[in-house]
């Protein structure tokens, strides 16, 4: 049976959680790879749902129906997923910095790094920067993910950079940061690898990154 | 022509407090802008250099009354003049009085969301979003169930009483707020210090960003 992903991507936007689940659930019965499914259908829904929150065009409330869209999905692909899949491409420590409680883009990035295939510790909200040392060190990540929502906090992203930096293993992973408020010239000035503007972004950006820098 | 001393563009959603304080000094003109434009940043960004340009000619200095509001005041810059912006982040530095009681504020109460008269009046609060805009996008369940999400880190609901209009009914959106959604009430009175500042100065760099004449306001300059 030939899977529509456009019609599975767009499920996603539109946040028809019931469809969704549906054709999910039909998509892994006749026997397409849950992977593919994943790549083709359901990263590409949350990557044009990240855009549409971007310019203004999708709102909170539906940006949250299209998350749980997702999650749901996600429930029925993961104990599917192969070993193979899960963690294969690498490992990522992510979290919220100090002061800031926000966690929706944050778990939204996790949910689409999962789904691409890391293995994401998600170290939560109000992280004071030694939490993502010690959370570096003990896990040996990839990719170091932080985000923040106010720009009150975003400075504490340069903070947590410099720590790494002063404990020496600054250099043993990427870091991406993100935010509604964070902007690439910010990531550049604190010395981060990547800036993402959206959470279904990140995982595209961190491919492309590591395609780069491993050649 | 003689240029007027001062033109102040500000954000709608604090006009009756500056008109309050302005006492009709015929050298300081006031612009408004609509307010909510900090949701869409670039537009705020392209609406404010349009009013800046077109009042720079005619003008010794312009001040915003705007903070980085979602970095829609990066990239901006006066041509001819100096432009000068309150080291905010948004307008609930300008209603607590200034940087520093912000900062404090954040301090002392972590996970506090604030709510103004303004916010109040144009239903900004989070129940008046699930009534009257996340509802019609989503139907109820999803709307209360988006609004949990949004503020389910936060413990607290502020009223920052600024003694505008009628404080007893704002504070009582502000209980019923913090009554549905399982948070804390608080009560902060607020202040006019920074307004009073926004119109008549001293404008200190500890507060204010202040470009000379066509510098470009960057995000960095807001940062702690």
């Amino acid at each position: 049976m030939n899977i529509d992903f456009e019609r599975i991507s767009e499920l996603i936007t539109k946040g028809q959680i019931e469809q969704l689940q549906e054709q999910t659930n039909q998509a892994i019965e006749t026997g397409t790879e849950p992977a593919i499914l994943l790549n083709k259908g359901l990263l590409p829904g949350m990557d044009k749902v990240g855009q549409l929150w971007r310019n203004g065009d999708m709102f909170m409330p539906e940006v949250l129906r299209s998350a749980k869209a997702m999650s749901k999905a996600m429930d029925i692909l993961r104990p599917h997923l192969s070993k193979d899949d899960m963690g294969s491409a690498g490992k990522m420590v992510l979290g919220t910095v100090a002061g800031d409680l926000h966690d929706i883009g944050k778990d939204l990035a996790g949910m689409m790094f999962e789904g691409a295939g890391y293995e994401v510790l998600n170290i939560g909200i109000d992280q004071p920067n030694e939490a993502f040392v010690n959370a570096a060190i003990e896990h040996k990540p990839d990719v170091l993910g932080m985000s923040a929502l106010l720009t009150t906090t975003m400075p504490r992203m340069g903070e947590v950079i410099n720590s790494l930096k002063e404990s020496g293993i600054r250099d043993e992973m990427a870091v991406i940061i993100g935010g509604a408020p964070v902007t690439k010239e910010f990531a550049d000035e604190i010395g981060a690898d990547l800036y993402a503007p959206n959470a279904g972004s990140a995982v595209e950006l961190t491919k492309q990154y590591f395609a780069q820098n491993n050649s | 022509m003689k240029k007027i001393k001062k033109t102040i563009i500000a954000c709608g959603s604090i006009k009756a407090e500056l008109e309050n304080l302005h006492s009709g000094q015929d050298d300081i003109e006031l612009k408004f802008m609509p307010q909510s434009l900090h949701r869409q940043p670039k537009k705020l960004t392209e609406r404010l250099q349009t009013a800046i340009n077109n009042a720079a000619h005619n003008t010794k200095m312009i001040v915003l009354g705007y903070g980085l509001c979602s970095n829609g005041t990066v990239g901006l810059k006066a041509p001819g003049t100096c432009l000068i912006i309150p080291k905010l982040h948004d307008c609930i530095g300008i209603y607590l009085g200034g940087i520093m009681h912000y900062y404090k504020l954040f301090q002392e109460l972590p996970g506090t969301y604030y709510l103004t008269r303004n916010w109040i009046i144009n239903q900004k609060d989070p129940l008046g979003l699930v009534n009257n805009e996340y509802t019609k996008r989503v139907g109820y369940d999803m709307a209360k169930e988006a609004m949990d999400t949004e503020i389910k880190n936060y413990k607290y609901i502020a009223f920052i009483n600024n003694h505008t209009g009628d404080s007893d009914y704002y504070r009582n959106i502000a209980i019923e707020n913090a009554q549905f959604f399982n948070k804390k009430f608080i009560e902060i009175e607020g202040s006019t210090v920074l307004l009073n500042k926004i119109i008549n100065g001293p404008y200190k760099k500890k507060e204010f960003v202040i470009l000379n004449p066509g510098e470009k306001s960057k995000q960095s300059h807001f940062l702690k």
